[in-house]
């Protein structure tokens, strides 16, 4: 190009790019117009929120499962006025798949309904101690329905209106908060037990473990996040026979779980009131634990929590996050521990079919996959999301956190107990040490977290009891007490990061300096102007006017009389 | 030609770019045309509160209450309207402006009130209504502040409050001693705070001083710092962070170190501590390099001293009030100064004397041009120094002089790094901070004096030819620059004088 | 100057250097060992609580928003809560109408996006809502149709997308798209759009169920009382007052600062006949937040009851208001078509309305249109917009008498009749100063 075309085309660019950004800056910025309807986009909905699922032999009522599910997390203990109630509109289920075809064979089926009598009057939980469930002071309070479905006949209601032990307000109002448990925990015939209500998040775990995903890396943990916080239970423990294939757990002893929450389908043509209930929309949804940080990246959580286990294997993307995953990569990237080759078949092994010679993975261990069960056939099998647990494995006396990784078969991946560190356990997996039978060393330490604040009890629902100390004194994170303790929660040490007092405006002394100083600077300098000239002045009338050079000898460069050669400023 | 051309077409583009370049959005109103923002400054003392309240009304507030200001109707607000409005209104918030020390409310009187219209956007006005009230209090021994506002508490907008102690500590305040918004005038665009909505506050006081005062009592900015002034002020903060913080790893430690240094070092770039004094005296007196080093090292040690010693007086005298040390500080540093120029005046003026005796008139003030000071002298012999050299170059006294000038008034930064420290349990790391921060300091004025040093040098052979005016005035240099050294001390000790009284 | 200094001053420097290098690590180690020291230890460090100790304890909502501040101060790469934080603050500036929110929010969204650009549904969700803010509807539906190409489960953008185009009168669209959203995730956010959509199309008993629906699920207070002022409307616009003013009631119980709400509650004091509450109620509403709408509503109540000075002082306000969102570079023809109507700039109106109705075949445009034309005397030409307002059948007085109206001008009595009846069967008291006008005209059409 000519420079003259290069002069043309550089002007036009830079209009251009002038223009542009003029144009473009005149976005509105602190305009608001409110003549259309704006409504709530991103609504809190926790009521429906899965947060863990729980599913191991009892230890100690043999022939028995317990499934714990949770929902609602981070609930602050004293979380007034309305608590945590669950959803009325939604339905709590439990499913089990025995025969793996990724579909349920069980459906338990919670739903809540109100019992409120404070009317208009009130927004108080309680009007006085509550010393039983049935307490007049209790003024709102839930039950619930227990509803089951096997192998797709209609659903049977095992219990009406059945208790939900109510949030924990606190020591005054609910002086032996034990009964009030003891009350909810509910005996049906068959032996079933269940229970709805409030607990202590059995989870423990420091969440920072996860920003490795945005930047972080694991130097900063070993706090439990949820410590001191509760979240709202449903535990359920039925005899081996309800749940296995056939009714035959010696033939048949694996099999999946896992949980979802659903609220009825609306139809905006046609009717609008629930259809048959069959017409319901899954909102959310949890088998193994992490799957939706570890493996789904949150990209595909809408997905997930929208997906019947059935739809898993066809969704391309959910697979290739199995076969392929993030944190491994980033672990490299930051450690140097060396990921494990892709495709990851051991990963698809733990999370989509259980452990089983059966179906080609790199595992050669027969533990937790339904192809295990002697009368599935192997054509109807279909990998799938889901936790799955061998009722055969016997009940370990002392239970190791790490699960079967640490040499306990009845450990996680195997089902998952209440004192299995899943995060550490799935971070190794993640490295291969499942595939190797190796711990990795360098990941040893995991998130530092390994126990519950609180101890588990030793029966039926085995959750300890709420919490009562508030989590954060005012607006605080959701970073959880500092302190392992046990019992109830304690209160959080001052949570915003430490300032000083008063910092923010020292940067204000030096451009008052600056300022002061170049006015001093200037009126000196012009005073000294004046004053130098005034002395001049002064000298050429009072003194003889000496020749500079007079006194200099012939020789420039001695030391002879020179003028100063200093420089004023 | 072509040139032109492209001169025209710049400024075309400029032109264009102003025009274009959206300029009402930042006239218009920060947090929006119909926001009521307000800011309760509290100044505490051990026998009264003072609260200076500030509400700031985006313009539809402002024509909203338009109608009551302008009681008359005509249109127009007059100065006797604008007044009673701001008086009637400054009851109105004193009425709803709850303190109460120790259970007990307090009675306002009402200051000075002003109501100021500024222009806004769409050719509106926002507006600007301060009010001054005070009350009596007993703060002179431990007490609980519960302060409330409920001054048109539903309307939207910014609400902060400050809160000072002047001759009282405040005992871990939970309001900050300076307004983060520049009272008002600029308010902060963060992403990661929400606008401030305070509105009531518990602060307990005891007698004392409090470090805040002295960092409140700084001019305020007109607007955020740019350039090197900002950086300083954002890493002052970092740092700030750094030692307040929770997790103080050793890597944390020694990066904090670090940034101490690099503070020091760029706050000794910026005018102050005495570089143009010492520019003007190493040059004016023919300062070699040693007395570069010579002054830089006084300074940072005078300043580091200072720095440690005030801080820790602070600290443990509990009568003492940071403002007026530092005045006091700089009227010593001032008058210093002063006696060094005055001191530099008499020896110019001694050599001016003898320079007029034509019998050893030659002087020494010189470093001989490019002859540098490793170059033989033989002559230095066979000069008939009929008088004595009082020095070479500037006298050692002089420089000390003019170090402790410049390093006696302390930093504030590095001041409240110490206090701070001191507060959070950490002395011995506020120490360490501070010195690595005259460490700074001292790298930047020894590089400064030196590269003057080498300057002067370089071109003092360049004048050396000089000759007639030209040569009058430079022999009246080392007169003229110790004249204006001694008008900037006084200049200085005025200045820190009028701060005090 | 003597040889005897030269050589000490040529490795004096050096020293000096080694010097000062010495004391630097010292220094650095010394600030290592601190850091040691201290590390494990809690901190004595007292925390200067946030700005606000004391103050009224934080919504809901605002603890969210602290809690994404807090964590985004630790962790700035975690573009899932930069995005979770934009969408916060614009909820924010939704439910107090505080505009400081919005370049926070925009802010927050676009560092989100910055942060991870490829597959981040929920920043360009966030995007298209703080366009549909901003009236960009056009620009909103491209950034949910993003948003749902990279997510296609994205039930938030759905929301979006429904509402864009609802306003961009896409009426198939809008309906679709909720569709979607309620097959995803049904809950408030859903169930209010699906309402909505329903309102719009004259179905106000479901649209009744699902905003109860809705309620039921909401646990913020700003949600409650969302809920609750909708619920009122729908009654209002139905001409039952008693429920209006039970639901209006009931949101300010849960949530006082909800300003809408006061709105319902001022007009319907109004229509009952108490003035001076209703008065008081719009005086109030207008300085807390002085929209150009409240604004021109609280003047057809002053110039109902004969007020008129003060009456034309609030529609200069609102002309002030509508002028300073403009000068912020906003866009919305449809106030400022009403504003103008207002003052009795006849053309003006019909020129921005008919330049909004350019952009967006929206019911409430048509009506405006229809209106300003009439105002200007071509009742021709209002005559077809004011049947397109009512075109998807919705239940609205408004559009009936502007209808009727211009049909008794345009000479057609008949269809004026039966017009100004299904307005005054719907709700009769649907404004102060054009009800009495509707009462009139249905006189003089010769219906008692």
């Amino acid at each position: 190009m000519t420079t003259r075309r290069k002069a043309v085309a550089a002007t036009c660019a830079a209009t251009g790019m002038v223009l542009g950004v003029g144009l473009f800056s005149l976005g509105p910025s602190t305009a608001v117009a409110s003549s259309h309807r704006e409504a709530p986009l991103v609504a809190a909905d926790p009521a429906i929120d899965n947060t863990d699922l729980y599913a191991f032999s009892s230890p100690e009522r043999k022939g028995y499962v317990t499934f714990v599910a949770n929902w609602i997390p981070f609930e602050e203990p004293n979380g007034g006025p309305n608590f945590y109630p669950f959803a009325t509109d939604a339905a709590y289920n439990i499913y089990v798949d025995s025969d793996g075809d990724a579909k349920p064979n069980a459906t338990f089926r919670f739903t809540f309904h109100n019992v409120d009598r404070r009317g208009n009057s009130t927004f108080l939980y309680n009007n006085g101690p509550v010393t039983s469930i049935d307490d007049e002071n209790l003024l709102f309070r839930q039950t619930y329905t227990l509803e089951s479905s096997f192998n797709g006949a209609p659903f049977k209601t095992r219990i009406e209106n059945a208790p939900v032990a109510p949030s924990r307000v606190g020591p005054a109002s609910m002086p032996d908060y034990g009964k009030l448990r003891q009350q909810a925990t509910v005996t049906l015939p068959g032996g079933w037990k269940t229970f709805a209500g409030q607990a202590d998040d059995p989870f423990f775990l420091d969440l920072r473990v996860f920003d490795l995903l945005y930047g972080g890396d694991l130097s900063e943990v070993g706090q439990d996040t949820l410590a001191g916080y509760n979240v709202n239970t449903i535990a359920l423990q039925v005899p081996y026979k309800d749940v296995a294939l056939g009714g035959d757990v010696e033939r048949n002893p694996v099999i999946g779980i896992w949980t979802t929450t659903d609220r009825p389908k609306v139809r905006m043509s046609g009717q609008t009131a629930p259809l048959t209930i069959q017409e319901r929309v899954q909102v959310s949804r949890l088998g193994n634990p992490l799957v939706n940080e570890v493996v789904v990246p949150s990209g595909l959580k809408d997905a997930f929590n929208s997906l019947t286990p059935d739809k898993d294997a066809s969704i391309k993307q959910v697979v290739d996050r199995v076969t392929n995953p993030e944190v491994p990569q980033l672990i490299q990237k930051i450690y140097g521990i060396e990921a494990p080759p892709a495709p990851r078949n051991d990963l698809v092994e733990i999370f989509l079919t259980g452990l089983t010679t059966k179906a080609n993975g790199p595992i050669k261990a027969d533990l937790n996959s339904q192809l295990n069960n002697a009368d599935v056939r192997a054509s109807d099998f279909r990998p799938s999301e889901m936790l799955r647990l061998n009722l055969s494995t016997p009940v370990t006396a002392q239970p190791n956190r790490l699960g079967v990784l640490g040499g306990d078969l009845q450990g996680f991946p195997n089902g998952r107990r209440l004192t299995d560190d899943v995060v550490d356990i799935e971070l190794q997996a993640l490295e291969g040490a499942a595939q190797s039978g190796k711990l990795v060393d360098a990941l040893a330490a995991g998130d530092k977290v390994n126990a519950n604040d609180n101890k588990f009890g030793g029966s039926f629902p085995y959750v300890a009891l709420p919490n009562v100390k508030a989590v954060n004194n005012g607006g605080g994170t959701a970073s959880g007490s500092s302190y392992s303790g046990s019992g109830d929660g304690h209160p959080d040490e001052a949570t915003a990061p430490s300032t000083m007092p008063a910092a923010g405006e020292v940067g204000s002394v030096d451009d008052g300096m600056t300022a002061k100083m170049a006015l001093t600077a200037t009126g000196s300098a012009g005073a000294a102007a004046l004053l130098v000239g005034g002395l001049w002045w002064w000298r050429r009338r009072s003194r003889p006017v000496l020749p500079v050079e007079a006194t200099g000898s012939d020789d420039t460069r001695s030391h002879g009389e020179r003028p100063d050669p200093t420089l004023p400023i | 030609m072509r040139s032109k051309a492209r001169w025209l077409l710049v400024a075309f583009l400029g032109m264009l770019a102003a025009v274009l370049l959206p300029a009402t959005p930042a006239s218009a109103h920060p947090l929006g045309n119909f926001t009521v923002n307000q800011l309760d400054a509290l100044d505490l003392y051990p026998d009264r509160v003072a609260v200076t309240a500030i509400v700031d009304l985006a313009e539809l507030p402002t024509l909203q209450d338009r109608a009551a200001v302008d009681s008359n109707g005509d249109g127009t607000p007059s100065d006797t309207e604008r007044s009673a409005y701001a008086g009637s209104t400054c009851h109105a918030l004193a009425g709803d402006l709850t303190v109460r020390v120790g259970g007990r409310g307090l009675n306002w009187s009402v200051g000075i009130t002003t109501l100021d219209y500024l222009p806004g956007a769409a050719g509106l006005q926002t507006s600007r209504l301060t009010c001054g009230l005070s009350a009596p209090a007993d703060l002179g021994s431990a007490a609980v502040l519960e302060v409330d506002n409920r001054f048109r508490a539903d309307r939207i907008g910014w609400r902060e409050m400050t809160a000072v102690g002047h001759g009282v500590r405040l005992v871990n305040s939970p309001l900050p001693a300076a307004s983060i918004s520049d009272n008002l005038r600029a308010y902060p665009n963060d992403l990661l705070s929400s606008p401030l909505d305070v509105r009531s506050a518990r602060v307990s006081t005891e007698p004392g001083n409090d470090p805040s005062s002295y960092a409140a009592a700084q001019p305020g900015r007109p607007g955020p710092p740019g350039g090197l002034a900002g950086w300083s002020a954002r890493a002052e903060r970092t740092l700030e962070g750094l030692v307040g913080g929770r997790h103080l790893t050793p890597l944390v430690g020694l990066l904090a170190v670090l940034l101490a240094i690099v503070l020091g070092a760029g706050h000794a770039a910026l005018p102050g501590h005495g570089k143009t004094l010492m520019a003007v005296y190493l040059t004016g007196q023919a300062g070699r390099a040693r007395d570069a080093l010579g002054v830089a090292a006084t300074v940072t040690l005078t300043h580091t001293g200072g720095v440690l010693a005030l801080g820790l007086l602070l600290t443990t005298v509990a009568t003492l009030a940071g403002e007026q040390v530092l005045g006091w500080l700089g009227v010593v540093s001032g008058l210093t100064v002063a006696a060094v120029g005055v001191g530099m005046l008499s020896g110019a003026a001694r050599r001016l004397r003898r320079r007029a005796q034509p019998a050893a008139a030659h002087d020494h003030d010189h470093p001989h041009g490019h002859h540098n000071d490793d170059h033989h002298h033989p002559h230095a012999e066979q000069h008939h120094h009929g008088h004595d050299h009082p020095h070479r170059g500037p006298s050692r006294l002089n420089l000390v002089g003019m170090g402790i000038a410049g390093g006696l008034v302390p930093s504030p930064s590095a001041l409240i790094i110490l206090l701070g420290a001191i507060g959070l349990g950490r002395t011995g790391f506020g120490v360490l901070l501070v010195v690595g921060y005259g460490l700074g300091m001292a790298a930047t004025l020894t590089a400064a004096g030196l590269t003057l040093v080498v300057l002067r040098r370089r071109w003092a052979g360049r004048f050396a030819a000089a000759t007639g005016r030209l040569a009058k005035v430079f022999r009246l240099a080392p007169a003229g620059t110790a004249m204006l050294v001694l008008l900037v001390g006084v200049g200085l000790a005025g200045r820190a004088l009028t701060a005090i009284v | 100057m003597s040889t005897v200094t030269s050589g000490p001053r040529r490795s004096s420097p050096a020293r000096a250097a080694v010097v000062v290098g010495v004391a630097t690590l010292a220094l650095l180690i010394g600030g290592g060992i601190v850091g040691l020291r201290t590390t494990g230890g809690s901190g004595s460090a007292p925390a200067a609580q946030p700005a606000g100790a004391g103050a009224m304890p934080a919504a809901a909502p605002n603890a969210a928003i602290e809690r994404a501040q807090q964590r985004l101060r630790q962790v700035p790469g975690d573009w899932v809560t930069w995005a979770a934080l934009g969408s916060a603050y614009l909820e924010r500036a939704r439910v107090t109408a505080d505009p400081s929110y919005y370049p926070k929010a925009e802010g927050a969204l676009d560092k989100s996006l910055k942060l991870r650009g490829r597959d981040n549904a929920s920043a360009l969700t966030g995007l298209g809502a703080l366009a549909n803010a901003r009236h960009d509807f056009a620009g909103a539906a491209r950034w949910a149709k993003r948003a749902l190409a990279v997510d296609p489960y994205a039930a938030e953008a759905y929301g979006v997308l429904t509402d864009a185009l609802t306003q961009l009168g896409d009426p198939a669209g809008a309906t679709g798209a909720v569709q979607h959203m309620l097959d995803l995730r049904p809950g408030l956010s859903a169930y209010t759009r699906a309402s909505y959509d329903f309102e719009q199309h004259g179905r106000v008993g479901d649209a009744r169920a699902l905003m109860a629906r809705a309620l039921q699920d909401a646990v913020d207070p700003a949600d409650i009382a969302f809920c609750r002022y909708q619920l009122g409307e729908l009654a209002w616009q139905e001409g039952r007052l008693d429920e209006a003013e039970a639901h209006y009631a009931a949101g300010r119980a849960a949530d006082p600062n909800y300003l809408p709400l006061r709105e319902g509650q001022a007009k319907v004091a109004a229509a009952r006949g108490r003035t001076d509450a209703a008065l008081r109620g719009y005086a109030e509403l207008t300085l807390v937040y002085p929209s150009p709408t409240y604004f021109l509503e609280y003047a057809d109540l002053l110039r109902s009851l004969g007020r008129t000075a003060e009456a034309d002082a609030q529609v200069s306000l609102a002309a002030a208001a509508q002028q300073l969102f403009t000068a912020n570079g906003g866009s919305d023809d449809l106030t400022g078509s009403a504003v103008a109507l207002a003052q009795g700039r006849t053309k003006d109106a019909v020129r921005l309305a008919a330049k909004e109705w350019q952009r967006r075949h929206f019911a409430d445009v048509a009506d405006a249109l229809a209106w300003a034309l009439h105002a200007d005397g071509r009742d021709a030409a209002a005559l077809p917009y004011a049947r397109k307002a009512g075109a998807l059948g919705a239940r609205s007085a408004r559009y009936a008498f502007h209808l009727g109206i211009i049909e008794l001008a345009a000479g057609d009595s008949a269809a004026a009749r039966a017009d100004l009846s299904r307005a005054r069967d719907i709700n009769p008291t649907f404004s102060p100063l054009d009800g009495p006008v509707l009462r009139s005209a249905l006189t003089q059409a010769g219906v008692s």
